[in-house]
């Protein structure tokens, strides 16, 4: 009768904790990689067009603008002169500006930087691997990442200078 | 109070028994004369169940809850209405990619969608209340078997041959009769050995039993549906899957988090003869696995080809756990490779030709004597504010501005505009434009076999996943239990012959038409007893 | 003569088959009043000529099944193809179970099922049509075929325990559990009437060549094909395409234009005039059924009650569940195994959650329902009968009503 016990303890114990993770399997997003307002962001290494590597990880402390776009988007060809006047400005306030180009040929980023030029880095993303890790969709999406790593804000479309202004603040806090 | 659980026949029953495990006689103390004639309930032959205790402390309780029919039948239909319920409106994970639900059921099913949605019945099969039900199916399934084997083995094993008399009569079919030829209870055996029952014997009495196994069939079945739904589990922790992968053809792409890469090679669709009806698509693909600089960013990964296939619906391509399907394809014409020739437009002589990857393009090409710089490529090219740009990544109009240094030209070099296809060439001008730089050479493409077009996207279905054979493992065992418990049917037949009374008892888990005519068959060729018709072994009691 | 001449000979043959075999069933289980002759003998006589009546029809259904297959492809991939499978395999399921009980009451009862169910078929478009990629599989083969068989003794579970029902519902009763019993008789009647209602109107209305064209709203099409597209209707439109223009109307009692537009919310292909089909169908099922109740001037559930008077309702009762649990294990391999099978190798998951995938799973879950509450004493007999009544709704709603309703995945396989 008592080893009869032990097996029924046994088994429902079993049932419990498979039936239990089961049960909370469902509130964990099946896409944990998501990157979300509030997450904390997720990292990368990527080279720029002289090949040197550029680690998020190595940037933590440091608030981050990551803007994605690509020269075949006009909005994030618009914008781009404004980030670069804003990345000159909050410089000394540690702001670092990236921008990750969406998967075009080293050529083609080249040419365009050339007529067009920025003064903050510009990574490649060879078959949108990061891209894909932030989830951008549609184009241009920046990310703004405050010193702690976690995602303050992720704005989609043209950025005006007031909002993108009223962002950084916001992540210099 | 306790109840005196030991039988007539000497047994020593535990409590709750029904039946006197060894000789069947009812143990119920409350059974009224009236009981008496009613059929017997023969489940588990009467045998007490594991749960049925006395003085049940919590364990006891959330056994007995589970270990229920009753509770088993309530999950079942429960089930069954809140599946249904998840199919009025579409659900959440046909969609691809994020979206705003809340705005999507609402404006497509108005105030009923809003309120779907809300109550969370827009994503019912994911849903931590769905999951809840189907673990609590599991656990009835396994506590309801773990429940009933063991009582179940013990009433099938315990043969007492030499039943209680009320056992008998009180049998669904049954017989109470006169013999016409004396004590000889033998003449039975050959008749149902023929008929594949074994028969064991005493003095005066017998019982002839067949297909004893068919009971095992649900449990068997139950236990194969605990393998499907841990396997089920299973999958969805560790199996990989990536939805709508587009490979354009020519094209090599990774494969996401699995260090796979896959090449599209060639697409090809073929027509039914209408002309209309697609009959077949066709991916000749190659599977390379990533060997060195995979992650290393800014270097060229190193590739080695694993597998090859051509797949098609229903034919995916398989590599280890690793499997691609076909599931949709794109026209999506694009440019994706030229031979280029340059030519000395003062000789009018070829110098030479080079290859250009439309998807990665070198910086430089170097044809014989001459150097070809790319300041500038467009892989869709598109004129605005006198300015070129290029509309999408995708080559459909490629154009490049070269700078060639060579003999007879500047030192500095010289600009040249380049565009792929003759239709841009036109639009563009280029010659013209070439011409006013003052050009001595001019690239161009001999004929259409110097270019590689890409006509076709195909969408592919990952996964990886080693969790599918249990899943049909289960599956099997499932339908042999279903197969044991459907098709063959336990049958059980005592006779005893006493001073010229013979008497019948038989009980079988299905098709008591079937098992009536036999028993009748059997009871009629032997000629022990006067011939009856089958109607006469009816207990003449009807079920409640 | 052609393969598909001879295909569609066939069909109409089978169904000829099948109308005489019944016949001969009914005069077996009522004709001994005319008969002078022997009771029994009289029964066996007209019960074998019933089977090989049904044996005829099997083999003329064999016929069209074959050459169609041969001429094309297995017929099994549109509305029309299945709905003759499925007739087919209910009278194989009937067959089996005639040899084993013998009862031409069954034959009675069954073969109905079958030759309405390929009158229903051929309401649907003949035509044969090439396979798309996605059902060119084996398993397209394996997977409806085992599943269809399953159903078909599922349908069989159902006519024997509609006898059970007729033989044993109390009509002279005023207790509220026979009152609900006759009016869930007659809710099966009314049922079965308005199915033989979308049936005439559909035949009656293609006998006269009727046709109302539209313009498709442009609008509110998730479909890649934005075209303007025309939509012809055969049943004179009470409701209009949401949005739609008409273009042309045939004039019908009088009336030249739609009564209303469909409401929006009914989306999907070809939404309203499923709707509008609907709409008749019922309208025409309950003008019949009004006109069948003034000639009988009863339930018509009483009715059809004398027929099976005499009949032993514990060996009804049994028919029906042994039907069903020949039935079950089929269908489980069938309707889940293969489909999950097949799944795998079409789509790269076994399970989906598509909504034909639930619904087949729902039908499953509730067979495991009536096989487990069988179990429970008090459960046989009525109770049970009942569930196979309502679980071949179920099964027909998985099969038609999904497909009708709910769009999805398998929305390729008809209406």
């Amino acid at each position: 009768m008592r080893k009869n016990k032990i097996v029924q303890w046994v088994i429902l114990l079993v049932i419990f904790i498979v039936g239990g993770y089961a049960i909370g399997s469902s509130f964990i997003d099946k896409d944990e990689r998501g990157a979300e307002v509030g997450q904390i962001s997720p990292t990368f290494q990527l080279a720029d067009l002289q090949g040197e590597v550029i680690s998020l990880s190595e940037l933590k402390g440091k608030p981050i603008v990551l803007n994605f776009w690509g020269s075949f988007c006009e909005p994030c060809v618009r914008e781009m002169p404004l980030i670069s006047t804003m990345s000159e400005e909050y410089k000394e306030q540690d702001l670092v500006v990236i921008g990750v180009n969406l998967d075009e040929p080293k050529v083609v980023v080249n040419s365009f930087l050339r007529n067009n030029p920025v003064n903050y880095p510009i990574l490649l993303d060879p078959n949108g691997k990061v891209r894909d890790r932030f989830e951008v969709v549609s184009y241009p999406t920046t990310f703004f990442i405050n010193r702690d790593g976690e995602i303050d804000d992720i704005y989609v479309g043209e950025l005006e200078q007031a909002t993108l202004r009223a962002r950084i603040e916001q992540v210099l806090r | 109070m306790i109840d005196n659980t030991k039988c007539e026949c000497g047994h020593q029953n535990p409590v709750d028994t029904i039946l006197c495990e060894s000789c069947g006689k009812p143990l119920d103390p409350n059974d009224t004369l009236e009981d008496m004639t009613l059929p017997l309930e023969m489940r588990y032959d009467g045998v007490a169940r594991r749960s049925q205790k006395a003085n049940p402390n919590v364990l006891d309780r959330i056994w007995n809850f589970f270990s229920s029919v009753k509770v088993a039948i309530y999950l079942i239909l429960i089930t069954l209405i809140v599946s249904s319920l998840g199919t009025i409106y579409p659900q959440q994970s046909m969609f691809i990619g994020k979206m705003d639900f809340d705005t999507y059921y609402k404006e497509n099913y108005g105030w009923t969608g809003s309120v779907y949605h809300f109550l969370g019945l827009s994503n019912t099969y994911d849903s931590w209340w769905f999951r809840g039900l189907l673990v609590m199916i599991g656990a009835s399934l396994i506590i309801c078997s773990l429940d009933r084997i063991l009582p179940l083995y013990r009433a099938l094993s315990k043969r007492a041959i030499r039943k209680h008399p009320t056992f008998l009569l009180r049998q669904r079919l049954r017989l109470d009769t006169q013999t016409i030829q004396g004590e000889n209870i033998s003449n039975f055996v050959p008749l149902l050995e023929k008929r594949n029952y074994r028969v064991y014997q005493e003095e005066g009495v017998l019982l002839a039993e067949k297909n004893r196994f068919s009971r095992w069939g649900p449990y068997i079945n139950h236990i194969g549906l605990i393998i499907f739904l841990i396997a089920c589990l299973l999958r969805s922790m560790f199996a990989y899957s990536l939805d709508f992968y587009a490979v354009q053809e020519g094209e090599t792409k990774p494969i996401a988090d699995t260090g796979y890469y896959m090449k599209n090679e060639d697409f090809n669709v073929t027509l039914h003869p209408d002309g209309k009806t697609v009959k077949a698509y066709v991916t000749k693909s190659i599977l390379y696995k990533c060997v060195d600089n995979c992650d290393s960013p800014g270097k060229l990964p190193e590739l080695k080809e694993v597998a090859r296939h051509d797949i098609r619906i229903n034919d995916p391509l398989k590599y280890r756990d690793l499997s691609l399907f076909n599931v949709d394809y794109d026209v999506t014409p694009s440019i994706i490779g030229a031979n280029v020739q340059l030519t000395n437009l003062v000789t009018n002589a070829g110098i030479g030709k080079f290859k250009i990857d439309l998807f990665k393009p070198q910086e430089q090409y170097k044809v014989k004597d001459y150097v070809l710089d790319v300041m500038a490529y467009y892989p869709e090219v598109d004129l605005k504010d006198g300015k070129f740009f290029t509309k999408s990544t995708q080559p459909k109009a490629p154009a490049f501005v070269f700078l060639i240094k060579g003999p007879d030209m500047p030192a500095e070099g010289q600009v040249y505009l380049y565009f792929i296809r003759p239709i841009d060439k036109a639009t563009y001008n280029q010659d013209l434009i070439n011409e006013r730089t003052g050009s001595k050479v001019k690239l161009e493409i001999g004929n259409m076999q110097d270019v590689s077009i890409s006509e076709y996207t195909t969408y592919f279905n990952v996964t990886k996943d080693r969790t599918m054979p249990y899943i049909w493992v289960g599956a099997a065992i499932s339908m042999i239990g279903l197969i044991m418990g459907f098709y063959w049917h336990h049958r059980r037949i005592w006779i005893q012959i006493e001073q010229g009374r013979l008497l019948l008892g038989a009980h079988t888990n299905k098709n008591w038409y079937g098992f009536r005519k036999e028993i009748a068959a059997v009871l009629n060729q032997s000629g022990v007893i006067q011939p009856l018709d089958d109607q006469q072994l009816i207990n003449e009691v009807k079920q409640s | 003569m052609n393969l598909l001449t001879l295909s569609n000979t066939g069909f109409i043959v089978a169904i000829f088959g099948y109308i005489f075999s019944f016949v001969a069933f009914v005069i077996a289980i009522t004709g001994q009043r005319f008969s002078k002759g022997d009771v029994i003998t009289h029964t066996k006589r007209w019960s074998r000529r019933g089977i090989a009546l049904t044996f005829f029809g099997l083999a003329a259904h064999l016929t069209y099944f074959i050459s169609r297959w041969i001429y094309n492809h297995y017929p099994n991939s549109n509305l029309f193809e299945f709905m003759a499978m499925l007739a087919m395999l209910i009278t194989v399921a009937f067959i089996v179970l005639y040899m084993i009980f013998k009862s031409p009451y069954l034959g009675a009862f069954a073969m109905p099922i079958s030759f309405f169910m390929m009158a229903y078929a051929s309401v649907f478009p003949w035509e044969t049509k090439p396979l798309i990629p996605a059902l060119q599989s084996v398993w397209l083969y394996v997977h409806v075929t085992t599943a269809a068989l399953g159903e078909a003794f599922f349908a069989i579970g159902f006519a024997a325990g509609l006898m059970f029902l007729l033989r044993t519902i109390n009509y002279h009763s005023k207790e509220k559990k026979d009152i609900k019993e006759q009016r869930g008789m007659e809710l099966v009647m009314i049922s079965f009437v308005i199915f033989l209602g979308f049936i005439i109107a559909v035949f009656g209305f293609r006998a006269t060549g009727y046709e109302a064209k539209f313009i498709a709203s442009p609008v509110a099409s998730l479909s890649e094909s934005a075209a303007t597209e025309e939509i012809i209707y055969n049943l004179p439109p009470i409701f209009s395409p949401t949005g739609g223009k008409l273009v042309a109307m045939d004039s019908f009692l009088g009336i030249d234009k739609p009564v209303m537009e469909s409401p929006s919310f009914f989306k999907g292909v070809n939404a309203a005039r499923k709707l509008n089909t609907v709409v008749w169908s019922l309208f025409v099922g309950f003008v019949l059924y009004i006109v069948l109740r003034l000639l009988v001037r009863k339930p018509l559930g009483l009715t059809l009650q004398p027929l099976v008077r005499g009949l032993n309702p514990e060996d009804l009762d049994e028919i029906s569940y042994r039907s069903i649990a020949i039935g079950y294990p089929i269908f489980t391999l069938g309707a889940l195994i293969f489909a999950m099978i097949w799944a795998e190798i079409a789509w790269s998951r076994f399970w989906g959650w598509d909504p034909k995938e639930v619904w087949a799973l729902i039908s499953w879950l509730f067979y495991s329902f009536y096989l487990h509450v069988r179990l429970s004493r008090g459960w046989q007999g009525s109770y049970s009968s009942w569930l196979a009544v309502i679980g071949f709704i179920v099964i027909m709603f998985t099969l038609i009503g999904v497909n009708l309703v709910i769009a999805g995945l398998h929305s390729y396989a008809g209406v």
